[in-house]
């Protein structure tokens, strides 16, 4: 059995009855049109449907082993420290700034995550703030956050 | 001569230094973002989506399509000379490439599908042309049941006709149908599945889920597998074609280019399935079908000229009906909404300038793209020398500024990030993405002209059937519905089919 199949499945069951449940106070037909509940609970129904054939199919469906690909394992931290660094980011930008957020994350994930070398980490870190300078601030105009410091 | 009459206009505005600044734009970073592998071209429109709401709704919009297009010309580049398909219509041009590459024909390879692109591209953007004013005359006649039936289908048909799992697409569209209801109820105005949070009133805008599952999930995924690689190197005089491989492969883009562009029209096929489909049908065709495989420069100009014209093709349904057939017209869909432009029959009528600027500018972007690819394909090879890992955290940096950027809402860049999240598991358990998307933008549409043609017949579902149009409509939905599904109950019962490429 996939577990990743098993788990999409078990996620559209879980979010079609939350949507089935919820929206049951809702009006079903009001007058002569449909109301807020009628078409979220067609869809809600169809969910239930495709997730109980999508559970069914990946449970009968033996596992298979992915074949590895060209290039060495993955990196299977990778993404999760990411995924983190980037929930810190959207967290600290309003207290330090983009600009030092900003660069503090590209560092992180050059240095720490990949593991890259620090002077071309720092010159990626460089470029990219530059970047973002140059495209949001200059030509947009948009007002990044800027630190409790005033940078 | 009307329509020529408006090109010529369309030309007039194209032409602008605004507007060809931003063709030129568009298709370098499409060229670029269709070169280097782990990042598709719905990433980099995504990516400059917010930047295009400080342009001119034209400027803005005909960037956003020199990436769509440019993107197909770049992923010939990497797919030749690292044998790592740039985007995933470029998987048949990786599998000829390799071969070619390996007996010193890389350059021809590069050059052909160059020359191929552009003439099939051209040909489809002038098909376009007199498609789109048919098709916008013939959609002045649609009402509510049409719309909500063009909407339903334009869902239906891309989790359905796309490539992979049948089941899968239409839980990810039913999904995505499920997260277009949260927010205000668009008839009565009362709040819907917001579960108490005031972030969720306006409901989940189309911005941080397109950035979250094309932008972050990819690089997230690409991050997994990344390793450096070294292309091969090619010599600009190998990159002319020579007069015989011109005569073998003339044929070979009239066909890529026909069947891409038709199939195009079509929601949910896209250019990937277009360019398998023009392969298999171009192996019938040669003469010497046993060199497929084994480095067909026919084949390579065949997939090349399909994938670059079913965008085009893309485009007919997404200007005149106001429904997207595939995940990078949805995002285009997108920017003319907000941008306050509402695609559809009436487009043409009063957005002359627009649309007609558009058509033009992509006739100025593949000029400009043939003059890249042929001289200067060796420079963008060089950018493949530029490890994943460096342009990775960038790419993550810029997406999430983009989602602030629009909203000034740090709710909106935690939604961007959980979307991340999701799109990376998509692509880990092959769910494919667009289905999402499309479901996102057409939801909408869908419900509203749904209870507004049930309003107009005081609640009978008669309305569908006695109109027409919407009646062959019906049929049209339930065909998309019943047969893949059928389809693939008849192979044995198996709900999931062949793997979706990554960035598909």
């Amino acid at each position: 059995m996939n577990r990743l199949d098993i788990s999409a499945a078990v996620g559209l069951l879980v979010v079609s009855a939350v949507v089935l449940i919820a929206t049951w106070p809702l009006v079903y037909w009001s007058d002569f049109a449909p109301g807020p509940a009628f078409l979220p609970r067609w869809i809600a129904l169809a969910g239930l449907l495709l997730g109980a054939t999508l559970l069914l199919s990946a449970v009968r469906r033996p596992s298979t082993i992915s074949p590895r690909a060209a290039g060495g394992p993955p990196h299977r931290a990778r993404p999760l420290l990411t995924l983190l660094a980037l929930v810190a980011l959207a967290a600290l930008f309003p207290v330090l700034g983009l600009r030092v957020a900003g660069a503090a994350f590209v560092l992180f994930v050059l240095l720490v995550v990949v593991r890259r070398r620090l002077m071309p980490s720092l010159a990626a870190a460089a470029t990219t703030m530059l970047i973002v300078y140059v495209v949001f601030v200059r030509w947009l105009g948009i007002d990044i956050p800027s630190s409790l410091l005033g940078f | 001569m009307e329509s020529l009459r408006l090109l010529f206009g369309g030309f007039e505005v194209a032409l602008t230094p605004a507007n060809l600044t931003a063709t030129f734009v568009g298709v370098v970073v499409g060229q670029v973002i269709g070169a280097l592998p782990g990042i598709g071209p719905s990433l980099g429109m995504v990516l400059l989506l917010p930047i295009s709401f400080g342009l001119e709704p034209v400027t803005g919009i005909v960037m956003l399509a020199g990436i769509m297009y440019g993107a197909m010309y770049g992923g010939t580049v990497t797919s030749v000379l690292i044998n790592v398909p740039g985007e995933s219509s470029s998987v048949m041009t990786a599998i000829e490439g390799q071969h070619l590459a390996r007996q010193g024909r890389a350059g021809a390879a590069l050059g052909i599908a160059a020359v191929g692109s552009f003439l099939a591209g051209t040909v489809s953007i002038a098909a376009l042309m007199f498609a789109a004013v048919a098709i916008s005359d013939f959609a002045l006649e649609f009402s509510a049941p049409e719309y909500c039936l063009l909407a339903a289908i334009g869902v239906s048909a891309t989790a359905s006709l796309g490539l992979g799992s049948t089941v899968k697409a239409l839980g990810v569209a039913v999904f995505g149908l499920m997260l277009a209801s949260i927010g205000v109820d668009p008839i009565l105005g009362s709040s819907r599945l917001t579960f108490g949070v005031e972030g969720l009133l306006d409901g989940i805008d189309f911005l941080p889920v397109a950035i979250g599952v094309f932008g972050i999930g990819e690089v997230l995924a690409t991050l997994e597998s990344a390793t450096d690689i070294t292309p091969l190197k090619v010599r600009l005089r190998d990159m002319w074609p020579r007069w015989s491989d011109w005569k073998a492969c003339r044929m070979a883009i009239a066909r890529g280019g026909g069947i891409g562009f038709g199939l195009g029209l079509l929601p949910g096929v896209g250019p990937t399935a277009a360019t398998f489909l023009a392969y298999a049908a171009e192996r019938r065709f040669s003469r010497h079908p046993e060199r497929f495989g084994r480095g067909a420069l026919d084949a390579v100009a065949s997939a090349e000229s399909a994938n670059n014209s079913a965008v085009t093709g893309a485009l007919v349904p997404m200007l005149t009906l106001g429904i997207p057939g595939s995940g990078l017209t949805a995002v285009l869909l997108a920017a003319l909404t907000l941008h306050g432009i509402r695609p559809g029959p009436l487009l043409m009528a009063e957005q002359p300038d627009l649309v007609w600027g558009l058509i033009a500018s992509m006739f100025v972007g593949n000029v400009i793209l043939l003059i890249l690819n042929l001289p200067l394909a060796p420079a963008f090879a060089s950018l493949l020398r530029v490890p994943y890992a460096y342009l990775a955290p960038a790419i993550l940096l810029l997406s999430l500024i983009g989602a602030y950027a629009t909203t000034r809402d740090l709710f909106v860049v935690g939604l961007a990030i959980v979307f991340g999240a999701l799109g990376y598991f998509m692509i880990k358990a092959d769910l494919p993405r667009a289905p999402l998307v499309l479901a996102l933008v057409l939801a909408p549409i869908m419900e509203s002209s749904l209870r507004q043609s049930l309003i107009l017949s005081q609640g009978s579902a008669r309305i569908f059937i006695e109109r027409p149009i919407s009646a062959v409509l019906i049929v049209v939905f339930v065909l998309s519905l019943v047969w893949p599904l059928a389809t693939a109950w008849r192979r044995g019962g198996r709900a999931a089919g062949p793997p979706m490429s990554p960035i598909d």
